[in-house]
This record gives C-alpha cells, sequence and structure tokens, in this order.
C-alpha cells in the first residue's frame, strides 16, 4: 500500500495542512503516502476518527470546542466565556455601558488570537473590562451558528411576537423551544442568560438595565441566517423582546423542572388522553433529568471532577429510574451525538399524537410517553401482541393510581369491583390449570392473547358466578364483599403483575373495537369513561342515598325521644352504630365490610341491656326493634340498590368482554381457517412431492434401462467390429 | 428600493455610548434625555431646503455596540454623508472610527467628494477628557474630512455641525434654513414597523 509508519522527530510539513501543533509536537506519527491526494484522504479520515484537531476557539462550531475542551475537565461553556465571565464578574459588574461601550480593539485582537492559537491569556488588573466584554461579544458574534441556531430563529421570533398577547403561555412555549437546542448551545445560552441577569441587578450603577443588556445582546445571540438588512432590522424588535425576555426569566426559563403552572397549556384546549393523565404528569421532571444528563450534571455540579465520573454518574441516574429501562446505551451515545436528547428519544408511539397538538406540547407528551404509564401508550403497545418487559414495568403501576381514582369517584361499590378485579386476578391463576388447555401463567405474562384466552374462558365465567352470588344472595355478599376487600389488601401487592395483564387486557378490549363501538371516544379513555362515568354518578346518588337514610334514621330517633324520655342509654346504644356505619360508608371504602359485619350482632349487642331494662317499657323496646328492623330494611334495600348498580356496570363490563370475545372467537376461526388453509396446501405439497419423486424414479429407471440397453449395442457393435 | 433623488441620506456611525443618538436627537428635536439606552438602529426624517427647493434631510442613527457588517455596508452604500462620533472621554471610541472609516473609502471608493464630520462629543465632560482636540485635528487631516467638537448636552455646535455637513456637499446647495418653515418630523421606528410587517 505504500504506507510507511514510523515514528518522526523531525517536523515536516509536506501534504499536511493545519495541524501544526499535532505535527510540532515530538514523536507524532508520521505517515508517508504516495501522492499528495492520498496523504490528503489519510489525513481527513484521520482527523474525522482519531481526534479532534484545535483550530481555534473563535469562529469554531460551539459544540467541537466544548467537546475539545474536555480534556481540561468538564465545562458547560467553552473557556474563553468562563474567563471573561468570570473576570467580568469579578471587576467589572459595575462599570458604566458594560456590553455597550467598546473595548480596545487591537487588545480584542490580539487575546482573540491568542485564544485561537491554543494559549489562555490571562486577564490582569491592565485588562480593561470593555475588552473583555467585547471579547465575549465577538465570541458569540463568530460562532458559525448562533446560539440560537438559524433553523430555531423563525420559531424564536414567532414567540416573541405572541408575547405580548399570553405572556405566561408564551414563555412556556419560549421555554420549551429553549430545551429543545442542542445542549451545548443550551447551556452556553443559560450561562450567558444568568450571568447578564447578574449584570442587570447592577444596573444602577452600570446604568444597563435588562432592556438594554437585550439590545446590545439580542443580536450576538438572535440572529437571521439571511445577512439582509430587512431581515435584521425586521427581527430587531422581536430580538430586543425576546432577549429581555430571557434576561428577565432566566431562572423559570432555564429551570430544569418546568413550572406547571406556567408551562402547561390550558388542559381543555388538548385532546382529553394527556388530561386524563395528570396523576402520570408528576414523575416527569425527574425524567427530564434522566433525559438530559449533559444538562443536568454539568449544570446541577459545575465543580464536577473528569469525564469518567460524569459517564458513571449517568449511568447511575439511569440506573437508578430503571423502571424506564430504557435506551441507556442511546443515552450515553448521545453525548456523542451533538442532537437534542429529545430528537432521538421521541419513542415511536406517541409520535403520531404529539403531532396533533401544537409543537409547544411536545415535551409534555414527551414526557407522558417516555414514562410509560400513559394508558395509549400502553394500548399501542399491547396491540402489537408482544409486551415486553418494560412496558409491563411501568404498567404494572399502573393498576393503583387508578383503583385509588375509583375509590375516590365511587365509595360504595369500589369494593366489590375491586375484589372483582381482584378476584378475577386471583382467580385467573386458579382458572388456569382448571382449564388446563388455556397455558401456562407463563404465556399470560408474555402475551396478551392468552390472558385473552384466560379471561374470556376460565376467569370470566369466574366472575359472573361472583357477580351472580353477589347479586342474589344479599345476606352473603357482605361477607362476600368482605372477603374481595381483604383480597385487595392482601392483594394489593401481589396484584400488580397479575392485575396488570387483566388490566391491560381489559384496556385494550375497546381498542380493538374502537371501530364499531365506540368510535366516537377515543380508545384510551373509553375505559375509563366508561367505568368512571356510571360511577360518579353512583357515587352522588349514594351519597344522597345515605343522606336521605340518615335523615330517616334520626327522625325515627327522634320520635323515639319523644316517646320515651328516659331512655338514654338505649340510644346511646344505637347513636354510635347507624350514623357512624353511615358516615363511615360514604367516606372510607373500607369500612363498609366492617359496618356490614358488626350490623348484624348489632342486635345481640342490643339485647344486651334489654333484661335490665325488662320491666321498663316494652313498647320502647318494641319500637326500637322496629325501628331497628326498619334500619335494617332501608341499609339492605340501598345495599340492593348499590349491588344492582353494581351489577349494571358490571353487566356492561361484562357485555365488553363478551363483545371481545366473539372477537376472538372470529379471530381464532379467522387462525383456524387459515390453519386448515395451510395444511390443505401442505397436504397439497406432499402430494406433489411425492408425485414428482415417483416421476424421478421412474426417469432414472428408464435412463438406467436406455444406458444399459446403449451399452449392451455398444458391446454388441464393439464384439461385431 | 427605488433612489429617491430627494432624499439627503445622513448616517451617524461611532462607538456605543458616545452621544450618536443624543446628537441626533438633539438636532431634530431640540431635546437631550439623559438616560442611557442603546439604539438598535432609527431614522429621522427633516425638510430642508436643498437647489432653491425642498428635501428630506433622512438621518441614519445606527448601533454602537454590535456591529452587522452588511446593514454597515448598506447604510455606507446608501448614504450620501457621515458623521463620524467619538466621545472626547473616550480614546477607545475614536479608535473604533477607524474600522469604519476605511469601510467607508472601502465601499465609495474615495471620500473626495463625500462629505464626512469626525465628531468629538462630550465636549463638556473636560475633565474626563481623553482626547486632544489636536488628535482629533490631526486624524481629521489624514482622513480628509472635517473636524469639530460638539455636546449634545450642552447643545454647543450641534446645528453648526448639520450645517457644516451640508456645506461640504458640492453637487447640491443646501441649507437647514427654509425661511422658517422648518418642520421637524419625526417618523422614528416607522421603517422597523414597516419591515416588520413584511416578515
Amino acid at each position: 500500500m505504500g504506507l510507511s509508519c514510523f515514528k518522526s522527530w523531525k517536523h515536516d510539513s509536506t501534504g499536511h495542512k493545519g495541524n501544526r501543533d499535532v505535527l510540532a509536537s515530538p514523536g507524532s506519527y508520521f505517515f508517508l503516502s504516495n501522492s499528495a491526494g492520498q496523504g490528503d484522504e489519510w489525513l481527513k479520515s484521520l482527523n474525522k476518527g482519531v481526534w479532534i484537531p484545535f483550530t481555534g476557539v473563535f469562529g469554531q462550531r460551539l459544540e467541537e470546542t466544548v467537546l475539545y475542551e474536555r480534556r481540561y475537565g468538564v465545562r458547560l461553556v467553552p473557556l474563553v466565556v468562563e474567563q471573561c465571565v468570570n473576570f467580568i464578574r469579578e471587576r467589572g459588574l459595575h462599570e458604566v455601558g458594560l456590553f455597550r461601550q467598546p473595548g480596545q480593539a487591537s487588545l480584542v485582537k490580539e487575546l482573540q488570537e491568542a485564544f485561537d492559537a491554543g494559549e489562555r491569556p490571562s486577564f490582569d488588573s491592565s485588562t480593561d473590562v470593555h475588552t473583555v466584554a467585547s471579547l465575549l461579544k465577538l465570541y458569540l458574534r463568530q460562532l458559525p451558528e448562533p446560539l440560537v441556531p438559524y433553523r430555531r430563529y423563525q420559531d424564536f421570533l414567532l414567540c416573541g411576537q405572541k408575547l405580548s398577547s399570553d405572556r405566561t403561555l408564551v414563555l412556556g412555549e419560549l421555554r420549551n423551544l429553549l430545551h429543545e437546542l442542542p445542549v451545548a448551545n443550551f447551556n452556553l445560552l443559560n450561562f450567558i442568560c444568568q450571568f447578564l441577569n447578574e449584570v442587570q441587578s447592577f444596573s444602577s450603577s452600570n446604568k444597563m438595565s435588562g432592556q438594554n443588556l437585550a439590545t446590545v445582546f439580542g443580536p450576538n445571540i438572535l440572529r437571521a441566517k439571511a445577512e439582509d438588512p430587512q431581515s435584521i432590522m425586521g427581527g430587531a424588535v422581536l430580538v430586543q423582546v425576546l432577549m429581555l425576555e430571557l434576561i428577565r426569566e432566566h431562572e423559570s426559563l432555564f429551570a430544569k423542572i418546568p413550572p406547571l403552572i406556567s408551562a402547561r397549556p390550558p388542559g381543555g384546549s388538548h385532546a382529553s388522553p394527556s388530561a386524563l393523565r395528570q396523576p402520570h404528569l408528576h414523575p416527569s421532571p425527574c425524567l427530564r433529568q434522566l433525559s438530559m444528563p449533559l444538562i443536568v450534571e454539568r449544570s446541577g455540579e459545575p465543580g464536577q471532577p473528569g469525564a469518567d465520573e460524569q459517564n458513571s454518574s449517568c449511568i447511575y441516574t439511569a440506573a437508578a429510574k430503571s423502571d424506564v429501562s430504557f435506551g441507556r446505551k442511546r443515552l450515553l451515545g448521545h453525548r456523542y451525538t451533538s442532537s437534542h436528547p429529545e430528537n432521538c428519544f421521541y419513542p415511536l408511539p406517541s409520535s403520531s399524537q404529539p403531532l396533533q397538538h401544537h409543537s409547544d406540547r411536545h415535551n409534555m407528551d414527551y414526557h407522558q410517553y417516555h414514562m410509560g404509564q400513559g394508558p395509549s401508550s400502553a394500548n399501542v403497545q399491547a396491540s402489537t401482541n408482544s409486551l415486553e418487559l418494560q412496558d409491563q414495568l411501568p404498567d404494572s403501576s399502573k393498576p393503583r393510581p387508578m383503583l385509588m381514582g375509583w375509590a375516590k369517584a365511587w365509595p360504595g361499590p369500589t369494593e366489590a369491583s375491586a375484589g372483582f378485579w381482584s378476584s378475577g386476578a386471583a382467580e385467573e391463576e386458579g382458572a388456569v390449570p382448571r382449564t388446563a388447555s388455556e397455558g401456562s401463567s407463563e404465556a399470560q405474562e408474555d402475551s396478551n392473547l392468552s390472558a385473552y384466552d384466560n379471561l374470556d374462558k376460565g376467569s370470566l365465567r369466574q366472575r359472573m358466578e361472583d357477580v351472580s352470588g353477589g347479586h342474589f344472595e344479599t345476606n352473603d355478599s357482605g361477607g362476600h364483599i368482605g372477603m374481595c376487600e381483604e383480597q385487595v389488601e392482601v392483594e394489593e401487592e401481589g396484584q400488580t403483575r397479575d392485575s396488570s395483564s387483566s388490566w391491560s387486557s381489559c384496556e385494550i378490549l375497546p381498542l380493538d373495537e374502537s371501530s364499531d363501538a365506540l368510535g366516537a371516544v377515543s380508545p384510551d379513555v373509553s375505559p375509563k369513561r366508561l367505568k368512571r362515568l356510571p360511577s360518579s354518578q353512583v357515587a352522588e346518588e349514594e351519597n344522597s342515598d345515605n343522606d336521605d337514610h340518615e335523615d330517616n334514621n334520626e327522625n325515627d330517633e327522634d320520635v323515639d325521644d319523644d316517646y320515651n324520655e328516659d331512655d338514654d342509654d338505649g340510644d346511646n346504644v344505637h347513636h354510635p352504630t347507624s350514623p357512624a356505619s353511615c358516615s363511615v360508608l360514604s367516606d372510607s371504602p373500607l369500612s363498609t365490610g366492617s359496618s356490614e359485619v358488626f350490623l348484624p350482632s348489632g342486635p345481640p349487642d342490643l339485647q344486651g341491656p334489654e333484661p335490665d331494662s325488662q320491666p321498663r317499657d316494652t313498647h320502647s323496646l318494641l319500637a326500637e326493634l322496629r325501628q331497628q328492623m326498619a334500619q335494617q330494611k332501608a341499609e339492605y334495600q340501598a345495599r340492593i340498590q348499590r349491588l344492582e348498580r353494581c351489577n349494571d356496570v358490571l353487566e356492561r363490563q361484562v357485555a365488553v368482554l363478551r363483545l371481545s370475545l366473539e372477537q376472538q372467537k372470529c379471530s381464532r376461526s379467522v387462525a383456524e381457517i387459515k390453519i386448515r388453509n395451510m395444511e390443505q396446501a401442505k397436504a397439497d405439497a406432499d402430494f406433489r412431492n411425492n408425485t414428482l419423486q415417483r416421476e424421478m424414479e421412474l426417469f432414472f429407471q428408464m435412463h438406467g434401462d436406455i444406458k444399459r440397453r446403449g451399452g449392451d449395442e455398444g458391446g454388441r457393435g464393439g464384439a461385431s467390429l | 428600493m427605488p433612489e429617491q433623488s430627494n432624499d439627503y441620506r445622513v448616517v451617524v456611525f461611532g462607538a456605543g455610548g458616545v452621544g450618536k443618538s443624543s446628537l441626533v436627537l438633539r438636532f431634530v428635536k431640540g431635546t437631550f434625555r439623559d438616560t442611557y439606552i442603546p439604539t438598535v438602529e432609527d431614522t429621522y426624517r427633516q425638510v430642508i431646503s436643498c437647489d432653491k427647493s425642498v428635501c428630506t434631510l433622512q438621518i441614519t442613527d445606527t448601533t454602537g455596540s454590535h456591529q452587522f457588517p452588511a446593514m454597515q455596508r448598506l447604510s455606507i452604500s446608501k448614504g450620501h454623508a457621515f458623521i463620524l462620533v467619538f466621545s472626547i472621554t473616550s480614546r477607545q471610541s475614536l479608535e473604533e472610527l477607524k474600522p469604519i472609516y476605511q469601510q467607508v473609502l472601502a465601499i465609495k471608493g474615495t471620500v473626495e467628494s463625500i462629505p464626512i464630520m469626525l465628531v468629538g462629543n462630550k465636549s463638556d465632560e473636560t475633565a474626563q477628557r481623553e482626547v486632544e482636540a489636536k488628535e482629533a485635528e490631526a486624524q481629521a487631516t489624514a482622513w480628509k474630512c472635517a473636524f469639530m467638537e460638539t455636546s449634545a448636552k450642552t447643545n454647543s455646535n450641534v446645528k453648526e455641525l448639520f450645517q457644516e455637513l451640508l456645506s461640504l456637499e458640492k453637487k447640491r446647495d443646501m441649507s437647514l434654513s427654509i425661511d422658517g418653515k422648518r418642520s421637524g418630523k419625526q417618523k422614528r421606528a416607522d421603517k422597523l414597523k414597516g419591515k416588520c410587517s413584511i416578515m
């Protein structure tokens, strides 16, 4: 190849351009190429792959500078910026016209050249603050692309245009725009705006208010690609406005955790899925941190040492939140690609939905989707029929918040339904061995189809039995519900996996039938809607029922009081029981069972004092008993009503399940037909194969015969010759 | 943009904070503000007499704090006359004018027929003086232009500055006075707004 590679102590610059610092160092490698062109090619690939050539600071791409300066320690911003800012902070904050007045042009140039040559010139007391300020501005101005990249310029201007209309909303937008900037740009802009904010706080002495700084600094940071006067002057005012906001609202705009109130757009304007997913919003800030390791670490602890530690800490943060165990590799890879994390992190399922929203919503949606907790993402992923583990993990945390939501919205029947779900989940396991053909529980974990099967045949029947039992045997139902409750409590821990599968399968149902039955409602909302709407109604009705009930009780008791004024003891006995049970019933779902448990035992309690007061008044006792009976009757009626309502809801669910069952059957029959067709095809192929083989055998036989005959003839011929 | 022969365009250059806006405002409006506000770019118009007729004197107050080379080039190529302002309290501000002068020279080719005024502003602040009048005069001679010290604050030499500038224009006979019909029309930021709507 003609490549000779040896250590050279001599400086040879033939064919090597612009790499003086590499070649100047002794012990550099010397590559000898056949032709100049070849050498250039080598050099190009070497530059690309092996090291980053130092070609100056001014006019270099920011990312390259930051990357290059990694060797001097982890920094947020280029050395030159850091040095300038530190110097100004030390000496120049009170200087009148800071960043407005010019520095010494010649000295600025000198300093620039020094930095470009890789030196680190120190500013001393003789250095003019304005010179350093000019140097800083020069650096920003000379970036090949301004801090706000050209492609983002228009978005920022639009933001500035809207600022006058709805400030908080637009600030949220602006914030999102900022966080979409490349990491290096974001860091530097953050750094500078923070510093300018500081400078502004001394405006009484330096006369540089935020407005002035914005005027002076804005064009260095925000500028159009087209350098024509029209676009420059056209944007000038908006640039100033924007820059002022960047300086003034620095803290909220660059904060890692979005100020929820200002950043969140009005919920009503958006599609319901995101609004319904509010509870899932809370973990998003930390996720933001996760997704932007560079910014977090570096802006968080500027003094953090070593790049290696940075790496490891990045892994640590990723591992700490391993429930989103997702693309850690990409995380690490990202730091070498200049693109913003979000660009490479948009999970595919989300891409379709945020597109419908305004672009400023990307962040929020991104959080939600990234968490993987959003029902819709679960749906989308589930519909692929292969729930991966990472999806399952977030899933497992899902049922709990939703159950909580139920409990709040639906005090009475919650236990029943929760019991329903948990018992269903519990009995799913039991159903598996009973209907042995359904497949193992492992399969259940792996694919939703098997979960379906279990649901459809085994546990569905189970549930139906549960429901019917609960409905008809009112006396037992209390105990049954109580049991279910206990199951809830016990299985709340163990619920995660099992019920998650049942939940996700339930949520998939509407997705499957979204085309026909629930077309109007978006797929992931529908299940919740279905359940929640009636439930809240039920809750209200129930509350009113309870109130009525209580009123009745009180009326009865008032009557009692009228009848027997001496009977304070008796009143004391049952006053606590009935209203307490009622109120507790409406407040906390858990106590329903208990109230039902000790209500039957109420009469014995009352019987206790009875012998003592027997001679007193049998009438009052009778009235008491009657009243108790009425009370019990009312309670049972209420319970019956409740259970009926519960039954309605469950029936609806059953209907949904049936629908899905039907669909499953349909698909199964389709699959069966397909299998049959395949089998048929296979049989055909076998048949053809056999025929071919027979033909071939026949052919070889004939061939052999012919050959033998030919040989015989030849032999005969030879013999005749 | 079609060339409006009626307009006479004067461009004011200078480093940040030397008092360009103050000079222009003093001349156009007769006021002085003690505020400290950097300019992006403002244009003022004023009717003056020109060749026994009237024309518009268009004064462009440029920004001193940051240079857009493109903007600067445009201003220079469209300008008929230039006022280069420095502050006598800052030698640096005089230094800053050198590249601008070079730019004017490069774009216009020659400065022979172009009215240029070198202006040392803030002449009232004698205590902080850094640039002696002699130095500036020497610089003006080197640049083949006129020199004048002004103070926008005390309104010293401001009107004279513009009068002198117009008198340097040999192609037209211009004068600030138009028989008492002097009407200062400020169209500040109109230009800016017009361009905003283009976007």
